[in-house]
């Protein structure tokens, strides 16, 4: 029907407003699998397995990823509610597994977070900027744990700000966030397109001779990092082995994994009921992720060259595991190396700056999603029902984001100051994985566990040979999925198969079951049946 | 989904709340918080009702006032955000009404829900805009105008305003408010054409869609017969007497008027420009986009909160 079409006759009843756009939720989707924040970050690590390349395991992963997405989208388009997983897991398979599954997933993972993005504001932006003024200690002091634990702060303090100011402010500062970002973007490939490699190695040698005074930093950057164990391969033998690819698949999910992660919003995002909204919204933000990911790299590896990319990388990385240190004693972030192609100060901050606006359009997704699953935890009443208090000047949960500020800085304190406590951290990823793989188990039985629910929904007209879409894109989510934290619990080189923090994890687990079981007691006392409200979804 | 909890109405109402309650609540209300130092105005149908006292004939031509149907669901009153805490003391204290807990959809829209004790209605308070409209609408400064409803030219543009769900009801509301008041450039029982003139001024997709609206119903009307046959609903056409269609067509007219003539913005000019190639309102979710918004369930199933 066109817009000037419509039903002259029919009145309906009075609706609510939603704040965000379809567009918002775009943004918020591309800025989760952002190319510059988590991208470079992650990507950073591919040297650990030389002989696999990044750009296949973005292919295949990002194809998979598509079924994650068709299931997110016709969840969230039969049950679109503040929550997300935890509604949909709770209403599907029960109030204990879908709570502890969700809890963990979208709130106690969470806190454990903090100290990754104080970690970007570190790397990603305070020091290469100092470092570009000219303020050399000042930018070795931010890789200290001062640093961390500041950026922690800075990160939680302004997540707080944002989050707390409500979902129509959150989204202008978001979307200023994303144009300046995708104009920094556009000049960091420029300024990659335009350089050399040559000139670009000349260039790093003589900023390195100047800041830290040494010399040959490019050849010796190679030699350190093959010294201490980087066997190198090159980019056209590992480009065509796929099957080596494989193994990066679990690496690059750390930045592509989560066009999915607005899931707990849609119950502010207009329409969001129609499913070919939903799916185009994070279905761009994947492909787009995917496709740009591998421009960015593509040009990086043609002006950084592909061995120095690598081996810069895992130099930086082996020095904070007890190896020497190279001679760029900081991490090797793509703005600050392409600027220096030019030899231009100015080109550089500009491309420091304008990229920093993916972190800040970015940092939000350390709350937001999770205050939404805190909010109807607090609405089914399994949380105190203080934690939902919704600020009717802001129209946001405030009492969450205190919880989340609270929890976040006291563990970001942790790990910045207390020695050994940092290993807890390693598993953030799984945890998150985990609460999805519950998610597509639950979107797979959907159909036929919740038969009159799923009947009455949007998606039920979408079947495969008489087989529900959701069913099919769930199962094959979850075996991807399963495969993902297989691998991430046997092979050590992921770093997330500590069993420290699979310990806290397991308390974490433990801890969340407990709680549900005394809540729901208690709220039987006070004459509310738990049972009762998983019944339906939410009202609004 | 929803199980609508059972009602205590008085056998003798036979199902149906009579309209009187709605009219008489409403109005009752916004004296008493008058009293208190509230400003709550009464919207919506009921407010259109109180406005139009006179006309009744006119509303019975029209089919507008429900007999033997249930005529009105709710109660709907604007306020400013800074009276929101004194409303609930005062709703409940005065009326013993209770709020819906505040969700993030509510709080969004700017709009509290309050439950009568016997569940007859619920009362949408709404604060500083209507935010759950089409186009959105300001009336900070405006409730001091009239009194105990909003003025007839918001009344008017509340109505005009809807693009999704413009009905055959809606219709009928902006016929009575016209056939009931003037068109001019004051607020006192007059439809300010200036005013709302300005306010289109600024906003294309407003002024879209209020003047399609109003030449639309214009058409309705000099084309009664033909539209009648067509839709059962728009029956109530063929009973209005020339007379009164020609005044209906001539104050449409005239706003329509004021709106051509007023000055438009450099924004307006180039929105004008992209036109209805891109979405110019905005959307409202409704019981089909977002199934089961479950306004009464909260109480049901949290019996001891609010």
């Amino acid at each position: 029907m066109s817009q000037e079409e419509r039903p002259l006759f029919l009145r309906k009843a009075t609706g609510l407003v939603r704040a965000w756009s379809s567009f918002d939720a775009f943004i918020y989707a591309f800025f989760s699998v952002n190319i510059v924040t988590l991208g470079l970050y992650g990507y950073s690590f591919g040297a650990f397995w030389p002989s696999s390349n990044l750009i296949p395991a973005i292919i295949v992963s990002t194809f998979l990823i598509v079924f994650l997405v068709i299931t997110y989208a016709m969840l969230i388009s039969a049950m679109p509610r503040a929550g997300g997983d935890y509604v949909w897991q709770t209403r599907i398979l029960g109030g204990l597994i879908g709570f502890v599954a969700s809890i963990n997933g979208w709130i106690t993972c969470l806190w454990l977070w903090g100290p990754i993005y104080g970690n970007m504001v570190q790397v990603q932006i305070v020091a290469p900027l100092l470092l570009t003024l000219g303020y050399i200690d000042a930018a070795l002091w931010w890789t200290t744990a001062n640093g961390i634990f500041l950026g922690t702060f800075i990160t939680c303090v302004f997540v707080s700000i944002i989050v707390g100011l409500g979902m129509r402010w959150y989204a202008r500062i978001q979307k200023a966030c994303f144009y300046v970002g995708v104009v920094g973007l556009v000049s960091f490939m420029i300024v990659l397109a335009l350089g050399s490699q040559t000139a670009f190695r000349t260039a790093f040698d003589s900023f390195v001779q100047i800041t830290f005074g040494y010399p040959n930093a490019y050849a010796d950057t190679i030699a350190l990092a093959v010294s201490e164990g980087y066997a190198h391969t090159p980019f056209e033998v590992s480009l065509m082995n796929f099957s080596a690819a494989g193994a990066l698949i679990p690496l690059v999910a750390f930045y592509n994994l989560w066009p999915n992660w607005g899931a707990t919003l849609y119950g502010e995002v207009k329409g969001a009921s129609d499913y070919k909204r939903n799916l185009k919204q994070m279905m761009w933000a994947n492909i787009l992720a995917g496709v740009g990911g591998i421009a960015v790299l593509v040009l990086i590896f043609g002006t950084f060259g592909y061995e120095f990319y690598q081996t810069s990388n895992y130099a930086y990385w082996m020095q904070l595991y007890g190896g020497s240190a190279p001679p760029l004693p900081i991490y090797p972030h793509g703005p600050l190396l392409a600027g220096l192609v030019f030899n231009n100060p100015a080109l550089t901050l500009w491309l420091i700056i304008s990229m920093s606006f993916w972190f800040w359009g970015w940092a939000g997704t350390l709350f937001l999603s999770s205050t939404r699953a805190m909010f109807a935890m607090a609405f089914d009443r399994t949380l105190p029902a203080w934690v939902g208090h919704i600020s009717t000047r802001f129209g946001a949960p405030v009492n969450t984001i205190i919880v989340m500020f609270g929890a976040t800085m006291f563990l970001g304190t942790l790990y910045s100051y207390v020695p050994g406590v940092a290993v807890i951290f390693l598993d953030a990823v799984l945890a998150i994985a985990a609460m999805y793989f519950i998610t597509c188990i639950a979107a797979a039985v959907f159909p036929y566990s919740r038969k009159k629910l799923f009947e009455a929904s949007p998606i039920a007209k979408y079947k495969i040979g008489g087989v529900p879409v959701v069913t099919i894109s769930g199962a094959i989510t979850a075996v991807f999925l399963f495969y993902l934290l297989v691998l991430w619990a046997i092979d050590p080189a992921y770093g997330v198969n500590n069993p420290i923090s699979a310990m806290y994890l397991g308390a974490t687990y433990i801890g969340s079951a407990i709680l549900y079981l005394a809540m729901k007691a208690y709220r039987k006392k006070q004459g509310i049946d738990i049972n009762k409200i998983y019944g339906e979804i939410p009202s609004e | 989904m929803e199980d609508i909890p059972r009602r205590e109405l008085p056998p003798e109402w036979g199902g149906i709340i009579p309209s009187q309650c709605f009219l008489e609540q409403a109005k009752k209300i916004a004296e008493l918080a008058d009293r208190s130092g509230i400003i709550l105005r009464v919207m919506g149908g009921v407010a259109i009702r109180l406005h139009c006292t006179g006309f009744e004939d006119f509303a019975q031509k029209l089919a507008r006032l429900g007999e033997g149907t249930q005529e009105f669901s709710d109660l709907d009153f604007m306020c400013y955000g800074r009276y929101r805490d004194k409303v609930k003391g005062f709703l409940k204290e005065s009326f013993n009404y209770t709020r819906r807990k505040t969700t993030l959809s509510s709080a969004v829209s700017g709009r509290d829900i309050y439950f009568h004790p016997k569940m007859w209605w619920f009362t949408d308070i709404f604060f500083d805009e209507l935010r759950v409209a089409n186009h959105p609408i300001d009336f900070r400064g405006r409730l001091e105008l009239d009194s105990p409803t909003i003025t007839v030219t918001d009344l008017l543009l509340e109505k005009l305003q809807m693009w999704e769900v413009f009905g055959a009801k809606d219709i009928k509301d902006v016929m009575l408010l016209l056939r009931a008041h003037d068109v001019g450039e004051r607020e006192e029982e007059i439809v300010n054409a200036k005013y709302a003139a300005k306010l289109l001024a600024r906003d294309w997709g407003f002024y879209h869609t209020v003047t399609t609206n109003l030449k639309r119903i214009t058409d309705l009307l000099q084309n009664s017969a033909k539209w009648a046959n067509r839709h059962t609903l728009l029956r109530f056409l063929l009973d209005i007497s020339e007379e009164e269609k020609a005044d209906l067509v001539s104050k449409a007219s005239k706003i329509l008027d004021y709106a051509d003539k007023e000055s438009k913005s450099f924004g307006w000019k180039m929105r004008a420009r992209i036109g209805t190639k891109q979405t110019w309102y905005n959307p409202v979710e409704s019981e089909e986009t977002g199934p089961a918004f479950g306004v009464w369930r909260l109480r049901e199933v949290f019996p001891d909160e609010e």
